[in-house]
């Protein structure tokens, strides 16, 4: 019985698709300080970066692993984030509740998200490509330009760290733990279940368009964190900033072993392959790619490691 | 409500759009006792089980449990009130472990959390009394069927259900397990009274462990038979029913072409086998052949067809006219000269398009992609085709949405000939067909059979005895026997197909 | 005397649902110009009418495209459309300093096809869902053209670029391409396959379709027709103002064939030229009222989103 209850644990961690991720992540680091030596000593600030992402990446999972998809993380965060500071700077909103902004913004797109596809049966594709296009408007129209500053005490928290700890490491940590929290949960049993083979679990009396309503919640939570750190780290509002991360992020989620089609997927995987994805960013900088080319490197890459999952996978 | 009575089905109806698949199903239930669920295809069967199981909404009907009216509004409500099902299909979670998939929303928790321990407690215990090996942390997506099928019962039981469905259950079941759970069947029969519904195509099965027979034919109630005191042949007698009107007295008369089948066979399969549906048949069939294949649903015949036509993996040999060749995909069996109709039109018809776009639609394919569409040809050649079949239509250009089953079974059938094919593939493509769609359809392959191989699987082979050289009879992915000449009647062949022996 | 049962008959026949579904964006177009009336007037005037009709031509032709993928149905879709403009418009405005312009328009049609067939490539056998893929082949579109002029401004449209993006020159090579696509669409054998493909994708399996090879072609000639409109768009504006200029396109497209009737297998290019004239319209609306990128991005949000309410909702589960 202790052998069967160690097999489940690791079964719940996903430990083949953990280690695979964590091994990506590591691989990258290294060719990176191989490249440029100098990113040990920047190697803090450029793993904040990764906690957006990170965050973003396991709103993505959430989503993936009950066979759905959210366009829209990116530009949630970036509304998240330009809510909050432009509340700051124009309604003088600078206290606790500038956090608490962050989060009410997150959970309104994720549960408006949630409605429309869990609820409204929606194609998730679409409906959030549609919402993404909403959300991505109305930053834009509440600030059509970046802005700031932010508020002082929140820039010291990540000058400074939380009580001498950088945020970088909360920030990680706090994804790592609420991941775990989620995962150990009765509730993750029942996404998996409905993006695995939605039909069975609506025989086991599982309500499949709840769950995924209740999916995008989460999502909409974890894209609110993300906005928390974004803020954090380009100190100011940016209506444009979310832009490039909703692709990222689902790829994040698909290293960590999410499919499409849903079933599948692990955080602490995710997490890794975010950091990872960040790294490489930073690869792609280090190697000398002259800037007008990076973007194209990137996607280029982004493409070849998707196509890469996708033909290892079989492409289920 | 009578004595032991426990459950009572009330006039529960059913209908997918035209088809009626359960119709007025009234009957009670008794505790502890275990009755059998018989009949042919599309009887009803499967249907019944999910009307009661909350999966299917009746379109009439009520569930009553113990004199009282059960609000069945999701399967969550049928389990509420007691009431189990083991799928045929299986309705597993393939990415969870074995565990997960018995306890899936019955899940033991711990302030909200997974309580492992407490879940391996509760399977490991249920498991052992079932006599079940399966590692619970293992991945359903990694058991092979027969460990699902396992899987599968166990997760009705263990909810000590009181009305408990096992829709096909020894499938995928070796003998001694098939021993097990008719043991574990009448255990809980006797210690839990349980009220077990038993649906399985081996008709001896059925007899072994039920205490009564209920009988479906065409989704209505025939009878329900005391098995103690009626035979076998009484109940596939009852399954099987009347003769229909027009082929009462029906008498063999030979056709005149079956000695012209001579010389190489068109086409010549050797060892075939599908996944595990089809296991090892060859045969061989000759121009103007007309190959009838029987049987019960499921049995391999549709498997069968589909891999000669490239739609599955096979392993085997299939040769043409002495050629060997290797067939992967439609385009391939259709180069060969090898052409399917399914009898499921939707498999086949594009009901937006007219129909002769729909009858000139390979014919265009072969011409090339970037040819232009020759209306005219098209639509002198469609209304051949709609005279010839006698297609009821409007004209040429009518989306084949508009036409009746039968009719879109037509154009499915103009299609493939158009393209004058070697091989002609039917799979039971009159199955919800009108009858005289069924006779004119019948005429033209039979005219039409003169160059070709025909293979024509029917659920209902009575159909095809007037024009079919010889019948082989499918169970359980084999062809267990040919039956030819004096011997294509009716009774004879429906009565191997359910015995399932050759005798 | 019409009993209720014929007028009923009459709603239900595919004929006539598929005539108002082509009819349908041209009877709001004519609203639309008779609002525009009303609050501008001089909106009907044969100049500013003519305005329109060069102005929807980029739209046009990125639909064409953009109809024949959505005709496939199964989720293929191409977002990539308005990247493929982009960066047509930045290769061009960079070539044609000192290239001729057949030279040109052979480059950016490679540009198309190659990054179109990526598409196919990429939703068919690699099987990454259409929606990320040309999302994807949009940010390699948009990198490349970064890299291609190195992040320093390209040039400026020629002489012959301006004529050819102005009345009625511009106006003649879309109907003459629209009535290619139309022609391709109803009769030639590959515009039945993609009508069967989109109808019934088992049975066009079943019948020996080759699906992939068809799904390709229709992404070529989506992202080649995507890239010809971004000369045109050079024409209009003469400098590409900066990277990703025309990205908002996609979405466009996507609305306006929708907005014709175009679905898996039903609809065809004639209404959806309807849908890509309302969106001109509503797009001069939006210029007469000075409403920002902002606003509009958030109007098309909203539209496809009522739109998929009624088009693109997901089974139930319980039948």
């Amino acid at each position: 019985m202790r052998n069967t209850k160690l097999q489940l644990i690791k079964e719940y961690i996903n430990l083949k698709i953990m280690l695979t991720s964590i091994g990506f992540m590591l691989g990258i680091i290294i060719l990176n300080v191989i490249v440029n030596p100098r990113t040990l000593m920047y190697i803090d600030s450029i793993t904040l970066l990764a906690v957006p992402l990170a965050f973003l990446g396991l709103a993505e999972l959430i989503v993936l692993v009950t066979g759905e998809v959210d366009m829209s993380v990116g530009a949630g965060l970036t509304l998240a984030n330009v809510v909050s500071v432009y509340a700051y700077l124009y309604h003088g909103i600078g206290d606790y509740r500038f956090i608490l902004l962050h989060l009410i913004i997150g959970l309104a797109v994720g549960i408006v998200n949630g409605i429309i596809v869990g609820l409204l049966r929606v194609n998730s594709f679409l409906g959030t490509l549609a919402t993404s296009s909403i959300w991505s408007g109305l930053a834009l129209v509440i600030l059509n330009k970046p802005e700031g500053p932010i508020p002082n005490w929140y820039y010291r928290l990540f000058m400074d760290g939380l009580w001498g700890i950088p945020m970088v490491i909360i920030g990680l940590l706090a994804s790592l733990l609420i991941w775990l929290y989620f995962r150990f949960n009765k509730i993750s049993l029942h996404f998996y279940a409905s993006g695995s083979n939605p039909y069975s679990a609506f025989i086991a009396g599982i309500n499949v368009n709840l769950i995924k309503f209740i999916a995008f919640t989460l999502n909409g939570l974890f894209v609110g964190l993300a906005a928390l750190f974004m803020t954090g780290i380009i100190a100011s509002g940016d209506p444009k900033i979310g832009i490039p991360y909703t692709l990222t992020a689902i790829l994040a989620a698909i290293i960590g072993g999410a499919r499409f089609t849903g079933g599948v997927g692990d955080g602490v995987a995710t997490i890794c392959a975010a950091i990872g994805l960040t790294f490489m960013r930073n690869l792609i900088f280090s190697l000398g790619v002259p800037f007008y080319q990076q973007d194209l490197v990137y996607s280029a890459v982004v493409l070849g490691l998707l196509a890469v999952v996708m033909y290892l996978r079989g492409g289920r | 409500m009578n004595m032991g009575e426990m459950w009572r089905l009330e006039g529960l109806t059913k209908s997918f759009g035209p088809i009626k698949a359960v119709e007025d199903f009234t009957c009670s239930l008794e505790e502890g006792r275990i009755y059998g669920l018989v009949g042919g295809n599309g009887a009803g069967k499967s249907t019944l089980v999910r009307l009661v199981t909350g999966v299917l909404k009746p379109d009439r009907g009520r569930i009553l449990k113990e004199g009282k009216e059960l609000v069945i509004r999701s399967p969550k409500d049928a389990r509420r009130y007691g009431i189990a099902a083991a799928y045929q299909e299986f309705s597993l979670v393939p990415d969870l472990p074995v565990i997960n998939n018995l306890l899936l929303n019955i899940e033991p928790t711990k302030l909200g959390f997974i309580d492992i321990d407490r879940m391996i407690y509760k399977v490991a215990e249920f498991m052992d009394k079932l006599g079940v090996n399966i590692p619970l942390d293992k991945l359903v997506r990694e058991l092979s069927p027969s460990e699902k099928q396992v899987v599968e019962i166990a997760k009705s039981l263990i909810l000590e259900p009181q009305l408990l469905f096992l829709d096909e259950p020894t499938n995928y079941l070796s003998e001694e397990q098939r021993e097990e759970l008719f043991k574990t069947m009448i255990e809980i029969k006797n210690n839990a009274r349980t009220t077990i519904v038993f649906i399985s195509h081996r008709i001896e099965e059925v007899f072994r462990v039920s205490d009564q027979a209920i009988v479906l034919r065409n989704g209505r109630l025939v009878d329900i038979y005391d098995l103690g005191k009626v035979s076998m042949d009484e109940v596939v007698k009852a399954m099987v029913g009347e003769l229909a009107e027009e082929f009462r007295g029906y008498k063999y008369v030979p056709k005149a072409a079956v000695e012209a089948v001579s010389g190489k066979p068109v086409i010549s399969v050797r060892n075939l086998s599908v996944n595990d549906k089809v296991k090892d048949v060859s045969l061989d069939v000759g121009r103007g052949e007309i190959v009838g294949l029987a049987g019960l649903l499921g049995q391999g015949q549709s498997e069968f067809l589909r891999a000669i036509y490239g739609l599955l993996p096979y392993e085997g040999a299939i040769s043409l006219e002495g050629r060997d060749v290797k067939i992967n995909s439609p385009r391939d069996a259709l180069k060969h000269g090898i052409v399917y109709v399914s009898g499921d039109t939707l498999e086949g018809v594009f009901l937006l398009r007219s129909i002769r776009e729909n009858i000139s639609l390979i014919l265009n394919l072969w011409r090339g992609l970037h040819k232009p569409v020759l209306s005219k040809l098209e639509k002198e050649h469609a209304v051949k085709m709609i005279k010839k079949l006698n297609i009821a239509c409007r004209d040429p250009d009518q989306p084949v949405l508009y036409l009746s089953g039968g009719n879109r079974q037509k154009v499915y059938l103009a299609r493939g000939l158009t393209v004058n094919p070697k091989v002609l593939l039917l799979d039971d493509p009159l199955k919800g067909v009108d009858i005289r769609a069924k006779k004119e359809i019948l005429n033209i392959v039979k005219e039409l059979a003169g160059d070709k191989a025909v293979l024509f699987f029917s659920s209902d082979i009575k159909e095809l005895l007037p024009i079919v050289d010889r019948v082989l009879v499918f169970f359980e992915g084999r062809i267990i026997r040919e039956f030819k000449g004096e011997e294509l009647r009716e009774d004879l062949i429906m009565e191997a197909s359910i015995k399932g022996t050759a005798g | 005397m019409i009993s209720r049962l014929n007028v009923n008959k009459l709603f239900e026949s595919i004929k006539f649902r598929t005539y108002m579904r082509l009819v349908t964006p041209y009877i709001v177009f004519s609203v639309l110009l008779v609002v525009g009336q009303i609050i501008s007037p001089g909106y009907l005037s044969p100049g500013h009418l003519q305005s329109i009709l060069v102005l929807a031509v980029p739209l046009g032709l990125m639909t064409i495209g953009e109809t024949m993928v959505l005709l496939l149905g199964g989720n293929e879709i191409d977002i990539s459309v308005g990247d493929q403009a982009s960066c047509a418009m930045v290769i061009s405005a960079l070539l044609l300093q000192s290239h001729p312009l057949w030279l040109v328009i052979l480059v950016i049609l490679a540009q198309g096809l190659l990054f179109g067939a990526l598409n196919g490539v990429g939703t068919r056998y690699l099987k990454i869902p259409a929606l990320i893929m040309t999302y994807i082949t949009g940010r390699l579109l948009y990198g490349l053209s970064i890299a291609i002029t190195k992040g320093t401004a390209p040039g400026i449209a020629t002489k012959e670029v301006i004529e050819l993006s102005s009345f009625p020159t511009i106006t003649i090579i879309w109907l003459l391409l629209s009535i290619v696509v139309i022609v391709i669409l109803s009769k030639t054998v590959l515009g039945r396959c993609i009508y069967a493909i989109g109808d019934n994708p088992i049975a066009a399996h079943n019948s020996g379709i080759p699906m992939n090879l068809i799904a390709v072609i229709a992404y070529s000639l989506s992202g080649a027709l995507g890239a010809l409109s971004g000369l045109f768009l050079l024409g209009f504006i003469l400098i590409p103002s900066r990277y990703g200029f025309a990205s908002g396109y996609s979405l466009q497209a996507v609305v306006a064939a929708i907005l014709g009737g175009v679905s898996a297998g039903r609809g065809n290019y004639i209404g959806a030229i309807g849908g890509v004239l309302v969106l001109t319209v509503l797009d001069s609306f939006f210029t007469i009222f000075n409403i920002p990128e902002a606003e509009r991005m958030m109007l098309y949000g909203i539209t496809l989103a009522i739109i998929l309410l009624v088009y693109g909702r997901r089974e139930k589960l319980r039948k």
